[in-house]
């Protein structure tokens, strides 16, 4: 008797009630309306991989798909693309009160008394016919800048890792949102049956900070659309391979037996949980054959390699996971998520970043070239950037070929490249120390309204009841930046 | 030093024209008054010589004004000329007025009567010239119906902001839709061919090209340098701040003025010859609603809903369709990597008007096939890449007159089939790379559709 009423209760929790008998009456109503067995198939909930929430999209899509280059740790804006002549007079000064004003700074240099300004130690030259500043330390995105969109005004909320990676990914700073990849997932779905909606693949530069896997999580949105993450190596996602000793056909009866189960289980439970679970099955045996194959590099030809650099070779490097993203890009994956670790230098920020730049420079350039002559640059966003920048003045001793640099919300810089984004465009403006935006502002959420704008989504319209009210990935945030829309 | 008080007191001869006007048309109301009820009494007599006395002097006054304010020029000489000596001669007859009803001067009544009539009808027109002079000549009738335009010959005149733009972008001339109607507003009043302040007069192409007595107002090319603009950006409280009075100019109206004498200040240039900037772009979409942004194909000529059987039947033979948008009928289409068939083919067919985007990339095209690609009338996007095409499958493709990205990329074309596209002037992008289109193949088509971006070639 528990039991039952236990069971009921779930199969009739409010909610899934008012969703079930929404969604039910209404598509027998429409397929009797439209009296075809084959029209209420295709506006029955998405539950499997097929089409999203919303369809198609609110408009054309620019972009439909996304690599999200993610640099892990905050790479200094100083060292890259903010070129900021004016603290070559400055460097060794203190920064002026007037500059410094009211932004917040990390614990980490709460107890320093002084604050030395301090200039990039790496030469800038500018670049290609937008003339974009970029540092020396990037030789081979200097050669791409004309296809590149540059931000130079972000900003954010957040001054820790963590919470300033969750703003990015889920539009909150507090974990359990769905993540960037997720939304897509839900709304748009998918246009690959064999490959996830969204693979997110790690590569660490030297004394990263962990990165968590809720930033790819899918919140409170059904749990198939949170990313799958590909590993290097024999085993790219965890578990997925047979045992030894059990055939391919054995596994496909046991998996349709299991499906079985579980649809009868859905019948007496009506958790839509149990629907994502079928789909991951599903999935999960598609994957077997799909995910060896997206995998393999060796059909490249040598200069594909060559451009990416020699570090493609290595399994689980970010030129590895670059040329895997175009790869997955061409099977039409959704939303492709990199995360390079490594760049979070507090203290040797010169030998630091000087490292972080080796790995990732050239295969970041080789990803726009490589999209651009297979004509992918044309629906392919590229993004390019990290949770926050760093400070202007010197964290730790200044000395003459060393210095660190704190954690900075205040401005950084992000690249963006293809589908819809101006190509060869600098954007926004920071002040002398690249300290405060002083022009055209970006936040986060201003950064995921462009982004879902580019890939036909009203971010406004893209929303899920969760607790009571509606959820989206800006919340009540955010504006689409229209200027740097082509 | 001395033509400056002059100004001082000439000034105020706004202030006291409307005197004698007052007065006398007291007067005349009085004189009827006592002329139709036979009003016989000395107090009221008395009343009317006092207006006609009151009359007198305050035009004197006027008139002396005026003659000071009219020392300073500026004004269209023969307006002048009528409104000065149209008021000396109501101040004659103010005066007559006054002595014959003092007793001073014996007059015919009837006669006094006509001369009350007839300086009634004189300060009238001295008015009117008084009033051309200050707001222009077209001042009054400008907003008037257009029956009463015609009865008085006056100029139709277009001057409600975009209201009268033409639709077309590319009938829409800088200068007469969007400078003249701003020089109207703002700078008209002063000048004008009757006023022409400063000897400049900006109502015709003429005055603009002649400039003012300063010399010049605009300088080709050469915006700072070109007092037509640089005046309009000073601070308000400077003494050459335009327009002195008035509304100051917009920000998007001192924009337009800059672009257009920087472009050249061309008078019949439309915009589209005109070379435009993001701002003036964004400038012209905000205040104008002018939107120079070339427009998607798919937004310009919008498409009915296609049936949904026919989406139906092409999603059951392998293809994946989705609309561009909740908002946007055509159809976005994709059959990659898959293997093109009979069925998959035909049902192309029943839906060629909607397609707007095909990606049949990788799905081992041959000629034959891509030939049926050429009724697709209103495709915009066409991949090709990764299949076996060559030459004489692009042969059908010239008749997709709206084609404007071609993604050739892996297939066995050469610049032969690349000319094939020349006529193709649509066309924004074609990817190239692994095929064995040459430089000078791909420069070759560049001459031809001058706006065509083709890439991958030196990458191969």
């Amino acid at each position: 008797m528990k039991n039952y009423l236990e069971q009921k209760m779930v199969q009739e929790s409010r909610r899934d009630f008012l969703k079930k008998s929404g969604l039910g009456l209404g598509s027998l109503a429409l397929s009797s309306m439209m009296g075809g067995k084959a029209f209420a198939n295709a506006i029955t909930p998405n539950l499997g991989n097929g089409g999203g929430i919303l369809g198609t999209g609110h408009f054309p899509a620019k972009a439909k798909r996304v690599i999200y280059l993610f640099q892990s740790g905050g790479p200094s804006q100083l060292e890259t693309f903010d070129y900021k002549p004016a603290l070559d007079k400055w460097h060794g000064q203190e920064i002026p009160d007037s500059i410094r004003g009211t932004q917040r700074n990390s614990g980490m240099v709460a107890n320093q008394s002084t604050f030395p300004l301090v200039r990039s130690m790496y030469d800038f030259k500018q670049h290609g016919q937008s003339g974009a500043w970029v540092s020396e330390l990037f030789p081979h995105t200097g050669k791409i800048v004309d296809d590149l969109c540059i931000v130079k005004s972000v900003y954010t909320d957040a001054i820790n890792h963590e919470p300033a990676v969750m703003l990015f990914q889920t539009g909150s700073m507090i974990s359990g949102r769905p993540s960037i990849g997720s939304w897509l997932s839900y709304g748009l779905g998918s246009d690959n049956e064999n490959l996830p909606n969204f693979v997110v693949m790690t590569s660490h530069g030297g004394g990263g900070q962990p990165l968590n896997s809720l930033s790819w999580g899918s919140g409170f949105l059904p749990s198939h659309h949170q990313g799958v993450q590909f590993r290097s190596g024999e085993e790219p996602v965890l578990f997925l391979n047979n045992p030894h000793g059990v055939h391919r056909e054995d596994r496909k009866r046991a998996l349709d037996h299991i499906k079985e189960m579980n649809h009868h289980q859905f019948d007496v439970w009506g958790d839509p949980e149990i629907n994502s679970k079928i789909n991951q099955y599903e999935m999960a045996f598609r994957m077997q054959a799909s995910v060896p194959e997206t995998v393999d590099i060796s059909n490249e030809p040598d200069h594909i390699y060559e451009m990416y650099g020699e570090d493609v070779k290595k399994p689980g490097s970010y030129a590895r996971n670059c040329l895997l993203a175009r790869k997955l890009a061409e099977k039409d994956v959704k939303f492709i998520q990199l995360y390079h670790t490594g760049w979070d230098q507090h203290l040797h920020l010169p030998r630091g970043i000087r490292n972080q730049a080796k790995d990732t420079d050239q295969a970041s350039a080789a990803l726009i070239k490589d999209l651009k002559q297979r004509g992918m640059l044309e629906d392919t966003l590229v993004i390019w950037g990290g949770e926050f920048g760093r400070t202007s003045f010197s964290q730790g001793k200044l000395t003459k070929d060393d210095y660190g640099r704190d954690h900075h919300p205040g401005c950084f810089t992000m690249w963006m490249a293809g589908a819809g984004v101006k190509p060869g465009m600098v954007y926004g403006e920071t002040d002398d120390f690249s300290y405060n935006v002083v022009k055209d502002p970006v936040h986060v959420h201003d950064f995921q309204a462009t982004m879902m704008h580019l890939l036909g989504i009203d971010h406004e319209r893209l929303t899920h009841k969760y607790q009571g009210r509606r959820f989206r990935l800006t919340d009540v945030h955010g504006k689409v930046i229209k200027d740097i829309l082509s | 030093m001395m033509s400056d008080l002059y100004l001082f007191f000439g000034r105020f001869h706004p202030l006291f024209v409307h005197l004698p006007i007052g007065f006398i048309l007291i007067a005349a109301i009085l004189e009827a008054y006592s002329i139709l009820f036979k009003v016989k009494q000395e107090l009221f007599s008395l009343s009317i010589k006092i207006t006609l006395l009151v009359s007198f002097i305050s035009s004197v006054l006027a008139v002396t004004l005026g003659l000071l304010l009219a020392n300073k020029g500026g004004y269209d000489t023969e307006a002048l000329s009528w409104h000065k000596w149209m008021g000396i001669g109501f101040t004659v007859l103010a005066l007559l007025l006054w002595l014959t009803k003092a007793g001073y001067l014996n007059i015919n009544k009837r006669i006094n009567s006509l001369l009350l009539m007839g300086a009634i009808l004189v300060i009238s027109i001295t008015g009117h010239y008084g009033g051309n002079l200050t707001h222009g000549s077209d001042y009054l009738l400008t907003y008037a119906p257009e029956v009463v335009k015609s009865i008085f010959g006056a100029e139709h005149k277009t001057d409600k902001k975009g209201a009268t733009l033409p639709t077309s972008i590319d009938s829409i001339v800088v200068y007469a839709h969007l400078i003249q109607p701003l020089l109207e507003h703002k700078c008209y009043s002063c000048h004008n061919s009757t006023k022409a302040k400063g000897g400049l007069d900006l109502s015709n192409i003429d005055g603009i090209k002649k400039g003012g007595e300063t010399g010049a107002v605009i300088y080709a090319g050469e915006s700072d340098d070109s007092p037509l603009f640089n005046l309009t950006i000073l601070p308000p409280k400077d003494p050459k701040f335009m327009p002195p009075k008035g509304e100051a100019l917009t920000y998007a109206e001192i924009k337009m003025l800059q672009w257009w004498i920087n472009a050249g200040a061309s008078f019949e240039n439309s915009i589209k010859e005109t070379a435009l900037t993001d701002e003036v772009i964004a400038l012209l979409k905000r205040d104008y609603d002018v939107d120079v942004v070339p427009k998607p194909y798919y937004e310009e000529h919008p498409i009915a809903v296609l049936d949904s059987s026919v989406i139906g039947e092409m999603k059951r033979v392998g293809w994946a369709v989705k609309p561009l948008s909740s908002e946007v009928n055509y159809l976005q289409v994709s059959g990659k990597g898959k293997v093109m068939n009979a069925r998959m083919l035909a049902a192309l067919e029943k839906a060629k008007a909607h397609i707007t985007w095909l990606d049949v990339s990788n799905m081992s095209l041959t000629d034959a096939v891509i030939q049926e690609l050429g009724n697709l009338e209103n495709l915009t996007q066409l991949l090709l890449n990764n299949n076996n095409i060559t030459n004489a499958g692009l042969e059908q493709l010239q008749r997709l007159k709206r084609l404007e990205v071609l993604n050739l990329y892996n297939n066995s074309i050469s610049d032969a089939g690349l000319q094939l596209l020349e006529n193709n002037s649509a066309l924004k992008k074609v990817y190239i790379w692994q095929t064995q289109v040459s430089v000078e193949g791909a420069e070759e088509l560049k001459e031809n559709i001058p706006s065509v971006e083709i890439i991958g070639g030196s990458l191969r």
